[in-house]
């Protein structure tokens, strides 16, 4: 249905085509085949290339998402915060060698992390660098309805070269751990990777808050070979084993929020050896905390969970829905997909 | 529904020494040996090699409805959204008397797309049933299909004689046949629950045999400080040969055909959802707002808790509150992003689990 979804896909196929080194060379040959039959779109794109260099920042930036680093606004005239994000299409590198075209704001998957307050009066100024039109929607904000991002109701999409400004005041309604992503051609750009997270605080940060590590992980999905459902899974833009790693120390209480940015996928996160305490879903404070092993997460939903790191050692964090623990075409990791690993150390 | 000849011949093959074993046991089928032996052939699923799939419903051809038959349906999509029930027939001793008619009907999903779907007494999904605690209930099923089918009340809490999944707990009506459902409403019943096919579910459901069973309280209404009460029913469909699902609608109808909700600026608004999938999962999201969770199944959580989105499995109800605070037209959808397309669909944009809630 989506043309430049078929640019997209087949790319995927190419890209691990042309990075065919030992690990990935036995998925070639059947990857070629899908690729030569029955595609009657577009010519496959060439794959990306990346530098060593390229893949290292892309790397900090998944360290620098989990850390919370956040994008730096311009302050205007009148205390206005003003980020500028721009969509474009560039490479990326998911795993190993599987470098695949990506759809996603200021060259980074998922988008740069966004974090006001309470009472700031906020722009977005969103470039359209891609081959189609698209929006943002600020999931779970109560934005006025001409923020929304929704292709025509009211405003139209951001057209291929053109530009919008989404502007808002944060108020109490929106405090907590939200996300903002593409409401056009949704399924296709969403796991493209133009998804990121915005995160708003309370005026002042509760006491609670002020002595914990607070950290964050996007569950995110993307689709290979030309697949008609997600199979490749990631944390902050990365697929384990390069997924980014938490080292904390002995002691510390972790605050730790989830976002669930998958287009399609349901996933189940768990840590090995810790129990969780849900203490809020898409930003809500919960009214009756619950303790689970298991946090159900469905696509869209966030959930914020507080755990105290009182056993040292490396402990896993991944989803228990097995199909997300695999990387296709990976023939070296016994687990690859959504799993990173805790260390907490004495 | 409509079989391919080998379909049918290989389904036969699985089924056949079954359905003929436990028809010689049936009393009931012994006494209909003709509509038995007819129904014989209809085997629960159809088969792909030995492993038997879902079924799900053929096309009928764009010109095989009218534009007066699609503006039919559509009201009838409105009346689920307004959340009306049928009125029952009042039969000696103040017992309530809903007939539902299962057979197959012409649906129309959405632009160039129109199905054999199977729906009760004409539309899909079945009418609201809307009954108060006392009431004495009786759910008459009248099947004129060319299969057997059961009705069953997934989460109510009846007498096990009153339990419907075909050939599990009762026997399958056959074609043709018809079968009484007696209940009297207790208070444990409150609140919103869903009625649907109880035998060979895995394709009955999703053909469009399934509805909504909406319990008040003995006076009054469950939510009286509700000014808007809505209820939308997920619903799903296998089209195209597919064996999973790939079309999905609200209220019977898939966006941009999907019933459309207008609230009054500044009121409370009740949303009752029903996910009648046969089969997936829903993530529904509202703009706009945070909305409380008030119940799950019909029971009242007894703390209501915030949230953005509501994951709701097949079989579950819930009913959640907000308060319409900013004019606009906001989006009510699955965040299920493959839910939000019809399959094939070169006209729109937007499809499946979509629709507006337009706070005027």
């Amino acid at each position: 249905m989506w043309s430049f979804g078929a640019v997209f896909l087949a790319g995927i196929g190419e890209a691990a085509l042309h990075h065919a080194d030992a690990q990935i060379a036995n998925g070639t040959a059947s990857m070629a085949m899908q690729n030569s039959t029955g595609d009657d779109g577009p010519p496959p794109t060439p794959p990306p290339v990346l530098t060593n260099a390229q893949i290292l920042q892309e790397d900090r930036d998944a360290v620098n998402l989990m850390n919370e680093v956040a994008l730096t606004p311009r302050i205007l005239p009148g205390g206005v915060k003003q980020f500028t994000l721009t969509a474009s299409k560039f490479g990326w590198n998911f795993y190993r060698n599987v470098n695949l075209w990506a759809w996603g704001y200021n060259g980074q998957v998922p988008g740069p992390l966004i974090r006001v307050r309470v009472g700031d009066r906020v722009e977005i100024v969103v470039h359209n660098d891609l081959p189609e039109p698209t929006t943002i929607h600020w999931h779970g904000m109560a934005v006025p309805n001409d923020m929304d991002g929704v292709p025509g109701f009211p405003e139209p999409a951001i057209q291929p070269g053109g530009t919008f400004v989404y502007r808002f005041t944060a108020t109490s309604q929106m405090i907590g751990t939200h996300w903002y992503h593409s409401h056009y051609d949704d399924d296709y750009q969403v796991d493209a990777g133009l998804n990121g997270v915005i995160i708003v605080d309370p005026k002042t940060p509760p006491p609670s808050m002020r002595h914990v590590r607070d950290v964050l992980f996007v569950l995110g999905a993307g689709k290979q070979d030309g697949s008609d459902n997600e199979n490749t899974f990631l944390i902050n833009g990365k697929a384990y084993p390069d997924t980014p790693q938490l080292t904390v120390k002995r002691g510390t209480t972790v605050y730790m929020r989830i976002v669930n940015a998958c287009a399609e996928t349901f996933h189940a996160m768990t840590i090995d050896g810790y129990d969780v305490k849900i203490v809020a879903q898409d930003g809500q404070p919960q009214p009756d905390p619950q303790t689970v092993s298991v946090v159900s997460i469905a696509p869209s939903e966030t959930v914020d969970v507080e755990f105290t790191a009182d056993e040292t050692g490396t402990f896993p964090f991944y989803d228990t829905v097995a199909s997300s623990l695999i990387n296709p075409n990976d023939s070296v990791d016994p687990v690859g997909g959504m799993m990173t690993l805790i260390h907490v150390t004495p | 529904m409509r079989r391919t000849v080998p379909a049918l011949v290989a389904a036969l093959g699985v089924c056949a020494s079954l359905a003929l074993a436990w028809i010689h046991a049936s009393p009931i089928l012994r006494a209909g040996a003709k509509a038995a032996s007819a129904t014989m052939s209809m085997a629960p699923t159809s088969t792909v090699g030995s492993l038997p799939v879902p079924e799900g419903v053929p096309d009928a051809g764009p010109l095989s409805i009218t534009p007066a038959l699609i503006r039919e349906q559509n009201a009838d999509a409105d009346r689920v959204m307004d959340e009306q029930g049928m009125t029952p027939q009042m039969l000696p001793g103040g017992i309530k008397r809903f007939t539902l008619v299962a057979s197959e009907v012409n649906w129309y999903l959405y632009p160039g797309k129109v199905v054999v779907a199977c729906g009760y007494n004409g539309q899909v999904p079945g009418p609201v049933i809307r009954v108060r605690v006392g009431d004495r209930v009786q759910i008459l099923l009248k099947n004129e299909l060319n299969e057997p089918t059961t009705l069953n009340f997934p989460g109510l809490p009846l007498p096990a004689s009153q339990l419907g999944i075909g050939g599990v707990t009762e026997r399958p009506i056959p074609p043709g046949g018809e079968r009484l459902y007696s209940f009297t409403v207790t208070p444990d019943m409150v609140g919103t629950h869903l009625y649907e096919s109880g035998t060979d579910m895995a394709s009955e459901i999703d053909q469009g045999l399934h509805g909504v069973l909406l319990i008040d309280p003995a006076r009054g209404s469950l939510y009286p400080f509700a000014k808007v009460d809505a209820l939308y029913e997920i619903d799903a469909w296998m089209v195209d040969g597919s064996t999973t699902e790939n079309a999905f609608g609200l209220d019977g109808k898939p966006y941009p055909n999907a019933p459309e909700l207008t609230v009054p600026y500044g009121s409370r608004v009740v949303l009752r959802i029903v996910n009648a999938s046969g089969m997936c999962d829903h993530a529904m999201h509202v703009h706009e707002t945070t909305f409380w969770l008030l119940a799950e199944d019909g029971h009242p959580l007894p703390v209501p808790r915030p949230m953005n989105v509501l994951a709701i499995a097949p079989g579950e109800t819930a009913d959640i509150e907000f308060t319409a605070d900013v004019r606009g037209d906001w989006m009510f959808h699955c965040h299920i992003l493959d839910h939000m397309m019809n399959p094939d669909d070169e006209v729109d944009r937007m499809g499946g689990l979509v629709t507006f809630i337009h706070v005027k």
